[in-house]
């Protein structure tokens, strides 16, 4: 049935919300939740301050709700809100330290705050994703300055289209893959003493 | 092509995003070059470790302070009847009058009057040492790519000025 894709179920909530329907906003808070968040709080790597940013979105949303025509997905719109106060956030607090260390507290390794991707297959890799891998590609990510962070999450983490992320960012596509294929070189780069270590 | 040029390609490779014709001329290249084996190994090892990283998922309590927030702000999406957007008591709005007369005159006389632009200055753009070499670094990359790319575009001539 045509009507029960998410895209259509999607599409009506934003109607009734830009209607006045806070319950249909409350139900696109939940739809979207987790993914702005998880971007939120790989980008600024901080739990706390990725709980007020992802408020933070949901409320601009909400406030902005009218203003939203549909010409872009809804995702695109929220990532593009979410990214610009991550890079504000970045920018304030490069004014008040140089360097922050990446935030990695107990808390994190609480089962219930993470969810893994469902592996069907196992590879050779899945037996060395250990803590100590995650630790690294975690803190190679982490080192990566905004402008590349943003493309390599919402490419390689969220899953968005070249295109998506060309609209979500204001840059043309040939921008975008130049910026990927950085991030992930840099990555690659900070992972791969550690990879080779553990193939020895 | 050289290994460099192949190396741009390995990523859209490993993740299975390459025409059969390019996907062909990197698998020959791979048959006969060790160190891109090499790369597309450890870029195979990155990706999977990219997407096998776990998510973190909105607290409840998260969820509750945004539901919170957004009932303590109907007034801002509540819509004003058009006909009451501009009350204003009749007393204020006679007061108000020579005020705006006062104002439509000096407009008047301000857009008739020459006033020169003053030349105006760039404006300051903070930008760090890293953001600057990232960003020449792209400029390079991309005019590498157009430059690979085959015949470039009338239009992306004139949009970047490239024309080498």
């Amino acid at each position: 049935m045509e009507l029960d894709t998410p895209t259509h179920v999607e599409a009506t909530l934003i109607a009734r919300a830009q209607a006045q329907d806070d319950t249909a906003f409350d139900q696109i808070v939940r739809l979207y939740a987790d993914r702005i968040y998880n971007y939120v709080r790989r980008m600024v790597g901080n739990p706390q301050d990725a709980e007020d940013i992802t408020q933070e979105v949901f409320l601009r949303a909400y406030q902005g709700l009218s203003q939203f025509d549909g010409r872009a997905s809804f995702s695109t719109w929220l990532f593009r809100i979410a990214t610009n106060l991550c890079i504000d956030h970045k920018r304030r607090q490069n004014r008040r330290v140089q360097t922050v260390p990446y935030h990695r507290d107990e808390e994190d390794d609480e089962e219930g705050d993470w969810e893994f991707p469902d592996t069907t297959q196992p590879s050779a890799l899945d037996q060395l994703l250990s803590k100590e891998l995650e630790a690294v590609v975690e803190q190679a990510v982490h080192s990566l300055s905004p402008k590349l962070k943003t493309v390599l999450l919402l490419y390689d983490v969220e899953g968005l289209s070249y295109e998506q992320i060309a609209e979500t960012l204001g840059i043309p596509m040939g921008t975008v893959k130049s910026r990927l294929f950085a991030a992930r070189e840099q990555v690659r780069k900070q992972v791969e003493p550690y990879l080779r270590g553990e193939s020895e | 092509m050289s290994c460099k040029r192949y190396r741009r390609l390995l990523w859209s490779y490993a993740s299975d995003e390459l025409r059969a014709a390019e996907r062909a001329a990197v698998e020959q290249h791979l048959t006969c070059c060790a160190h891109c084996r090499h790369t597309l190994q450890s870029v195979q090892q990155t990706l999977q470790a990219l997407r096998a990283m776990p998510r973190h998922r909105a607290p409840e309590s998260l969820l509750a302070r945004v539901h919170a927030e957004i009932a303590r702000q109907p007034a801002k999406r509540t819509a004003v009847p058009s006909g009451r957007r501009w009350m204003v008591p009749l007393g204020w709005r006679w007061a108000l009058a020579p005020v705006l007369g006062v104002l439509v005159a000096l407009l008047w006389w301000w857009s008739q009057s020459p006033h020169p632009t003053p030349p105006q200055p760039f404006p300051e753009v903070a930008v760090t040492s890293q953001e600057y070499a990232e960003t020449c670094i792209e400029m390079h990359q991309q005019l590498e790519m157009a430059d690979w790319a085959g015949t470039p575009t009338a239009n992306y001539l004139i949009t970047t000025g490239f024309t080498r």
